[in-house]
């Protein structure tokens, strides 16, 4: 009772913060200074509703998400759309950077979680989930697209070439799964184990084999939708330069990290906040290559990635108190971002294309069981928790929505584009909202995890 | 970039090579004053080497309000109700008379000097039937600057090395009064201030204003500091959550404080101080001290590194005889104040050796928590409305110039001192001198 009653003073409060200098004093309060007690109010009210729902046996995550719909533009409005979508002209919202920020903090944590010597004698396994997993859903996805579309208005009265590019589109997209969440629900629950292992590495190798795949999709259709644009290889180079690049910057970064363990080794907290701040807005950044049209950035995913990795698997030991600094710097983050994600879902989108939305989430749990258990059986892997797995590959997120932003930009002048990205949001959403709950019944049955103790 | 490479510099500068600056004179007053840090930013800003460029600013004013709920809350929890009785009467004399003294004597001065220097509409003036024009529009920059002239910089080890128990006596009067004066020149600066509004582009000053920015803050900061208590023991034991609580308090504070236009570093002071003197005292507020007491360097020089950044010196050639005689009129102002406190402490028989006289030539120098209240200044709406006379850089500017010429005084007043400090200089003399 007393977690319901401080969740409900801490909202009170900024929801009276905000009425009080905006409708009542007018005051002309810069978007950036706004944000600042954003931050606090997700942060605070994340976790706070992260303790109720785990006391209902629901996942923390579910939590903060739920408490950043509730606080987000689109319901109370505590928190403003000024302050986390991107504005007309383009530039960057306030809190813009923070989801870069903890996608950076979770990916290296990520890379600090996967143990090449683990890896050795499971790659073809991995291998064969992964292939599996990834040429199923996408083959499922888009037919089901391509079979349904006569039923969806948007869809209805294009030609069958740019249904098939749609379908594809949306194919790659639903593939996409969250290694922010896998991360944040195996960190949370303490889990250890072959499930959360190979969830884990399948969920992250399955993001650097997306970046190529949409790449290579997103040239071949704008190839056949655009007469104009041919199938550009600088276009292909720049995805190579981008995915090399962002892991050889990372390994660097990585060594960097190292070296500031060993020999200033102080304040690893406020390090390795930094280091994401510095890795989020390293991805900010166009980098030109003389002799290719249009530049490249790194993928802050990649680079913290490499970065975590690089030191888990070659410094282990003077890396290991930058880890433990990164599980205490976790929660907060994760807090954070989770309740950020949910406060940018639009609502009226979903109430909208719910049912297209539900109907392609349901197509994809189906495909992802269907393909996981073939790729289990492939890998010869009959073992208990073999059963569980399909279900740490349910949720999406950041990844899955900067997906999607790309599609809708790259075909901004077509009169599907908008629709298409508004349904597969929806559906990012449901798929954000029930893939942690089926992820912490995998992780507790399964025995690897444990509910959070933290008194 | 350059918002990640003020981070890793302030990181570094936290090191413990970078402490050993310290062991000299003139190192002490340059790590513990600021002002390195605060020149490197000014070298990597928009005026410098434009490392940091414009379009970072949106990440540079949340950094700057962050580390200023930090430094709020830490000051917070020193002001335990028992601090008070621990205080000796004339410590408490010499502070009162400094801060009705400064904001009133040095904010006269400054408000003279900004008079003499503007005209007209100029003076503030807003235009517009609803907005205050005039010497009114200035105020609220004259009180600032008496406000930041409030006390002095606690920092010992540049004014003696000898540590002998007559000197460690007014050390110790300089460091209680440093405290105690930078908390009632936040409450002050608070008080003062809270009436004056910037709505559209005018500037009024509303008593509903002042009223609902402190019902809210009072309210924010007594409601957050007993809500951080209980938070405080449902975090347990885990490093993780005690962060998302200390994180969510001070961001949550800090936030609230700026977008009602008040000074996050006071309400935040305010909801440390209820966590310290809260009803229950338990081992999760002796874990929050500890957290946040270890943020408190890497804080300090990210919050002087933004300072930095946020540096106008233009003001020193394009708004010269304004600039000039403001900065004369300051340290004019501030020389007298000061002087009359020094002979209160030596009229009381604190000091009375020598070096004891030179000692309290530290009362000249700038308490560091004046570039912070800048800071918080110079990121809110009065420093920004189109008729102000003083942009929030240019305070700033004027603010490192009154600092850094009222740090040389004890080197000054060391030098003029008869006879001279044999033992001090011997010291000094083995620590490497300052160059």
């Amino acid at each position: 009772m007393k977690v319901i009653v401080s969740l409900i003073l801490v909202t009170a409060l900024a929801w009276l913060t905000r009425w009080v200098s905006v409708d009542v004093l007018n005051l002309n309060t810069a978007p950036q200074i706004g944000a600042v007690m954003s931050v606090g109010l997700l942060m605070l009210g994340g976790w706070l509703s992260g303790k109720i729902f785990e006391r209902i046996q629901l996942p923390g995550i579910t939590g903060y998400l739920a408490f950043g719909i509730l606080v987000g533009p689109f319901v109370l409005g505590i928190v403003s759309a000024e302050q986390i979508l991107p504005s007309k002209d383009g530039s960057v919202a306030p809190l813009g950077f923070i989801s870069d920020l903890a996608i950076a903090l979770i990916a290296l944590t990520a890379g600090g979680e996967i143990h090449l010597s683990w890896l050795k004698g499971r790659t073809k396994k991995v291998l064969a989930i992964l292939a599996m997993h990834v040429l199923i859903v996408m083959a499922c996805i888009a037919t089901f697209v391509f079979l349904t579309h006569g039923a969806v208005h948007f869809l209805a009265d294009i030609n069958t070439l740019t249904i098939a590019v749609v379908a594809l589109l949306a194919g790659v997209v639903m593939v996409a799964s969250s290694p922010a969440v896998t991360i944040a629900m195996i960190s949370d629950y303490k889990a250890d184990g072959p499930l959360s292992q190979m969830t884990l590495v399948v969920t992250v190798f399955k993001d650097l084999v997306l970046i190529v795949l949409f790449a290579t999709v997103m040239a071949v259709s704008k190839g056949l939708l655009d007469a104009e644009a041919s199938l550009s290889g600088g276009f292909l180079i720049g995805v190579a330069f981008e995915l090399l690049g962002s892991l050889a910057i990372g390994a660097v970064l990585g060594l960097l990290m190292a070296l500031y363990v060993e020999k200033v080794g102080t304040h690893l907290t406020f390090f390795v906040v930094g280091s994401c701040l510095m890795i989020a807005l390293l991805g900010e950044h166009e980098i030109h290559i003389p002799g290719l049209d249009h530049g490249f950035h790194l993928e802050p995913l990649l680079t913290a990635l490499a970065a975590g990795m690089f030191m888990q698997n070659v410094w282990p030991e003077k890396s290991e108190p930058l880890f433990h600094s990164i599980e205490a710097t976790s929660l907060p983050v994760y807090c954070l971002f989770f309740a950020l994600e949910a406060a940018r879902i639009d609502l009226r989108v979903l109430s909208s294309l719910w049912m297209f939305s539900l109907a392609l989430v349901t197509a994809r749990t189906c495909a992802t069981w269907f393909s996981v258990y073939l790729g289990m059986k492939l890998a010869g892997l009959r073992d208990a928790w073999t059963q569980k797995l399909w279900l740490g590959m349910i949720s999406q997120a950041g990844v899955s929505l900067a997906l999607v932003g790309l599609i809708a930009e790259g075909f901004a002048e077509t009169t599907w584009a908008l629709p298409m990205k508004e349904t597969l949001v929806g559906a990012i959403f449901i798929s954000q909202v029930l893939g942690p709950i089926g992820f912490r019944y995998a992780l507790l049955s399964s025995g690897e995890g444990r509910k959070p103790d933290r008194d | 970039m350059g918002v990640a490479l003020v981070v890793v510099l302030a990181l570094l500068a936290s090191s413990k090579r970078f402490w050993r600056l310290r062991r000299t004179r003139v190192g002490a007053v340059l790590t513990t004053g600021g002002w390195l840090m605060l020149a490197v930013g000014l070298l990597l800003g928009p005026h410098g080497m434009a490392l940091v460029k414009l379009d970072e600013w949106a990440v540079i004013d949340p950094l700057v309000l962050i580390c200023l709920g930090w430094v709020g809350v830490m000051v917070g929890l020193g002001a335990d109700r028992k601090l008070p009785s621990m205080i000796p009467a004339v410590v408490k004399k010499v502070v009162l008379w400094d801060v009705s003294a400064s904001v009133l004597i040095i904010g006269a001065a400054a408000l003279w000097a900004i008079a003499q220097n503007t005209s007209g509409a100029g003076a503030g003036g807003s235009g517009g039937a609803a907005g205050i024009s005039g010497v009114d529009a200035v105020l609220p920059l004259a009180i600032l600057l008496g406000v930041c002239s409030v006390s002095w910089s606690a920092e010992g080890r540049s004014l003696t090395s000898t540590g002998s128990d007559a000197e460690g006596r007014v050390i110790q009067v300089l460091r209680a009064g440093s405290g105690i004066g930078g908390m009632l020149a936040l409450a002050v600066y608070v008080f003062a201030l809270g009436g004056f509004v910037v709505q559209g582009d005018q500037l009024i000053n509303s008593p509903l204003a002042l009223s609902l920015e402190l019902i809210v803050s009072m309210l924010m900061a007594v409601v957050l500091g007993w809500l951080g208590l209980f938070l405080m023991g449902l975090a347990g034991r885990g490093n993780g959550e005690l962060l998302v609580v200390l994180l969510g308090l001070v961001t949550l504070v800090a936030g609230a404080a700026a977008t009602m236009g008040d000074s996050p570093l006071f309400v935040s002071l305010l909801v440390g101080a209820v966590l310290v003197n809260g009803p229950q005292k338990e081992k999760g507020l002796t874990r929050l001290k500890r957290v946040i007491l270890e943020g408190e360097q890497p804080v300090a020089k990210i919050l002087m590194l933004a300072a930095g950044l946020l540096l106008d010196p233009r003001v020193c050639w394009q708004k010269a005889p304004l600039a000039w005689t403001l900065i004369a009129a300051i340290l004019i102002a501030r020389f007298v104040v000061k002087l009359i406190g020094a002979r209160w402490i030596l009229r009381r028989g604190m000091a009375d050796t020598a070096t004891n006289n030179t000692v309290l030539f530290g009362l000249m120098r700038q308490n560091p928590l004046a570039i912070a209240i800048a800071c918080g200044y110079a990121i809110s709406p009065l420093a920004t409305y189109p008729a102000a006379p003083l942009t929030g850089g240019e305070v700033l500017m004027i603010l490192m110039m009154v600092g850094l010429i009222s740090e040389l005084s004890p080197f000054i007043g060391r030098a003029c001192s008869k006879p001279p400090n044999l033992k001090c200089d011997l010291n000094y003399g083995l620590q490497g001198g300052d160059a």
